[in-house]
């Protein structure tokens, strides 16, 4: 029998009340954005290689014009600053990675801009915004000579300096891509023309100066900034596996079962960038596990049909934002089915994310 | 490595090795003990005994009220002290509260128990030994040993995953008591007659496979299933579907798709009372965690209240922060030493402050790792949104009232947005709009 007075009692501490669960997975929001930035480190590194210190230079310049404008939007519109989330710290990265070699300083600013104001601000912050804010401002940087053509009549504001002469009379969603090894084999060709660049300098990323994104430049870069996020378990590897298999697959039909021209396309272009840090997307993606699989096949459709319809070889950009639009309602049709439950739950609620919480900014505050 | 894909379950850190080789030890009872008229689930006993009245170990203190209630029974000798209404883990109930005369005279034996009792009155035997579930969910045994005669029962499930971090009291009582267990299936298979026992266990338990199997030697019905170490494996309904395939039905009992399945410490209690005409009065619970400095595997009196076994595991190396009746998973906090061991106290944990540091709340970034690991295919941030937006229509519709509150969706969550207590709340006022109907 346990009796003496210096027995230890549960009220000489001070104990917490709370609800289960009472431990949590060691990890935060704030960690895996952290992890992709770590990622995207590789290609950058592979841009800077590649293409020298501009690289560089450009990626922060779009990383400290998302960071800041995300923090003045916050402080302007009044609600608490997002910012040490990490997050527009990989929207910006992203932007800088998806630029060409040659992009002037202002049209950074400019995508950076759009991409957290107009496509993740606005809207109403992380996790709310249905577009990719990186994607989302690729696009409006390649629908730009268009924009300005139709416009301010014959002035191209945004250039892709080092090659925009040759193909100012093209269509202006070549301009990325122009001159790539994806150019070359794009134009509805089924097979690899001569004069195209080596299966292995692509995969390295040596394509001789001819311009292409900062960050898709190196296959190999980018295969481990994969294998990175997919050992920490950031991203789920069916993603850019289904994704990049879809335009494969396509690729090798469309083709005649030519294994060449099939490489060409998942090595160039920005398909394994966008394989990596794009389809993978949390808050533009799927939310069901079925929607994460609709995601990536759907945007590998689109992006085979743009490069085989020669809508744009970049057709990479357009999938994307295409599905980020589709996929909400996707979602909703392939709501996992309750355990013990016949039927997927409901009539189709309308459960979208990007609808405002009404108590949101009193919840997070407190 | 694990990738990340659809798992239906998480995997916390086990933290089991500090209590995973220790002998179950027998603690003796202090003086003052402890018997809340609801140690079960279910409609709390009405007290039968009176301040004064002399007690044994097995006399009946409370008795189960209406169809889902359990019978509360002394685990002591002694006289009735007081009875009074305490706080008892996030509810009052009444206390019947026993001095102990250090005697331990005993009730006599149930007469009826023996090795021929008529498979009938096994259910009867059961409700008098006050039996309920020892995996922590305390439903009425008996109850559940009784099912409505149209289903008809072919499989039964011995639940030895013990999926809580922390908890070995089943791994300890399946290594120990594997002879006990056994004995107390073939009690409820002269019940039922299945067509198959199978037995489920963590394959971080093999030792607990292997004594059963062991036991279960040429008994050609059982069948030992080692299933992966993970949360919440050892929940009825993951456990039916991980077993046999099948998935109760909403709304539904295991019965309903032929299962009854209970906890292996039940076994060993229903055992005790049908072959050996004894009551519930002890239980097999572990006491671990950073705080303990010599955490252990104990053989507790029910009714022993919680301060009195902290001593017995060497009191505290570091101050806790939470005390938990159960895991940390599903278990609650207590802050009240009086509390006492209960019939489904598997085990009790202590975390320092460091252990339970809260993080900020952040914006959801839609990972969707709750729906991943949701064991029932819910989408928890869905729902948590829908109760924030005050949509309570929405909440039931997305399945609110199938969640099994099983935690793992704020476990996960990286930006800690605590969705079960908002599903919680969400279910509360289902509820309440559905009585007010």
């Amino acid at each position: 029998m346990s009796t003496n007075k210096t027995k230890t009692t549960l009220a000489d501490y001070d104990l917490v009340l709370d609800n289960s669960p009472h431990i949590f997975e060691k990890w935060s929001s704030q960690w895996i954005m952290l992890q992709v930035i770590i990622a995207m480190l590789f290609p950058l590194a592979a841009g800077v290689y590649f293409f020298g210190f501009q690289t560089l230079y450009l990626t922060v310049l779009a990383v400290i014009t998302c960071v800041i404008s995300e923090y003045l939007y916050e402080k302007i519109v009044r609600k608490r600053v997002t910012v040490t989330d990490l997050s527009a710290v990989v929207t910006g990265m992203l932007i800088g990675l998806s630029m060409p070699n040659g992009a002037q300083w202002f049209s950074i600013i400019i995508v950076s801009l759009f991409a957290i104001i107009v496509v993740k601000m606005i809207p109403g912050g992380i996790g709310r915004n249905r577009f990719n804010p990186a994607v989302g401002g690729r696009v409006v940087y390649l629908m730009a000579p268009w924009i300005v053509n139709t416009f301010v009549a014959g002035e191209d504001i945004i250039t892709t300096a080092s090659q925009a002469e040759a193909i100012t009379t093209a269509t202006p969603d070549d301009l990325v891509a122009a001159a790539t090894p994806l150019f070359y084999i794009a134009s509805g060709a089924q097979e690899v023309p001569d004069g195209a660049q080596t299966l292995w300098n692509m995969f390295l990323g040596n394509q001789g100066g001819w311009g292409g994104s900062l960050g898709e430049t190196s296959a190999i870069a980018l295969l481990i900034a994969m294998a990175f996020l997919i050992f920490r378990r950031i991203i789920n590897p069916k993603i850019p596996a289904m994704y990049i298999g879809t335009v494969a697959l396509i690729m090798l039909v469309y083709s005649g079962f030519d294994f060449e021209f099939m490489m060409y396309h998942i090595l160039s272009g920005a398909l394994l960038l966008a394989g990596t840090f794009m389809v993978t997307d949390y808050a533009s993606g799927g939310l069901t596990p079925l929607g994460r699989t609709v995601f990536p096949i759907g945007a590998g459709i689109i992006t085979a049909a743009f490069r085989i319809g020669n809508f744009s070889p970049e057709g990479v950009g357009f999938s994307i934002l295409i599905m980020n639009a589709i996929i909400p309602f996707v979602d909703k049709l392939v709501m996992p089915r309750i355990y013990g439950h016949k039927k997927r739950p409901g009539v189709h609620p309308d459960y979208d994310l990007t609808e405002p919480l009404t108590k949101r900014d009193v919840l997070t505050d407190n | 490595m694990r990738f990340k894909t659809v798992q239906k379950a998480t995997y916390p850190k086990h933290n089991k090795s500090r209590t995973h080789h220790k002998a179950i030890e027998k603690i003796d009872a202090p003086t003052i003990m402890v018997f809340p008229m609801s140690m079960h689930l279910g409609a709390p006993a009405k007290p039968v005994v009176e301040v004064g009245d002399k007690v044994k170990v097995g006399t009946l203190l409370g008795e189960a009220q209406g169809f889902i209630s359990a019978n509360v029974l002394s685990s002591v000798s002694g006289e009735v002290i007081s009875i009074e209404e305490r706080d008892v883990l996030s509810d009052v109930y009444t206390c019947v509260i026993i001095k102990n005369d250090g005697e331990y005279t005993e009730e006599p034996p149930f007469p009826e128990a023996g090795d021929n009792v008529d498979p009938a009155f096994v259910p009867e035997l059961i409700k008098r030994a006050g039996i309920s579930g020892m995996g922590g969910a305390t439903f009425p045994t008996n109850v559940k040993m009784s099912p409505p005669k149209d289903k008809k029962i072919d499989t039964l499930i011995l639940n030895g995953a013990e999926c809580e971090p922390y908890s070995t009291s089943d791994l300890r009582t399946m290594i120990e008591y594997a002879d006990e267990i056994i004995e107390g299936v073939r009690v409820i298979d002269s019940v039922f007659n299945v067509d198959r026992v199978v037995i489920g266990i963590e394959d971080n338990a093999k030792e607990a496979g292997e004594a059963l199997k062991k036991a279960a030697e040429g008994y050609d019905k059982v069948e030992i299933k080692v299933l992966e170490a993970k949360y919440p494996q050892g929940s009825e309904k993951q456990l039916i579907e991980n077993c046999t395939g099948r998935q109760v039905p909403a709304g539904g009992l295991p019965a309903d798709i032929g299962c009854v399945v209970s906890n292996v410490g039940t076994f060993q209690m229903i055992y005790r009372a049908v072959r050996l005409g004894k009551p519930m009065v002890e239980r097999v619970c572990t006491i671990s965690g950073t705080p303990i400095a010599d955490p252990k595997n104990l053989l507790v009196r029910l009714g022993t209240p919680i301060d009195d076994v902290i001593d017995f595991c060497g009191g505290f190396q570091e101050a806790p922060r939470k005390v938990i009746h159960g895991g940390p998973m599903m278990g609650k906090t207590i802050k009240d030493g009086a509390i006492p061991i209960s019939k489904g106290t598997t085990h009790v944990t202590f975390l320092t402050a460091e252990e339970v540091d809260d993080e900020e709340r952040m914006d959801c970034i839609r990972c969707s790792e709750c729906i991943n690991v949701c064991p029932v295919s819910l989408q928890p941030i869905l729902i948590s949104n829908a109760y924030e937006r005050g949509d309570i229509e929405k909440a039931a519709q997305l399945g609110a009232m199938d969640c099994i509150e099983c935690g793992n969706c704020s476990y996960i969550c990286p930006s800690k947005i605590p969705l079960l207590d908002n599903i919680r709340k969400a279910k509360t006022v289902i509820r309440q709009n559905a009585k007010a109907v």
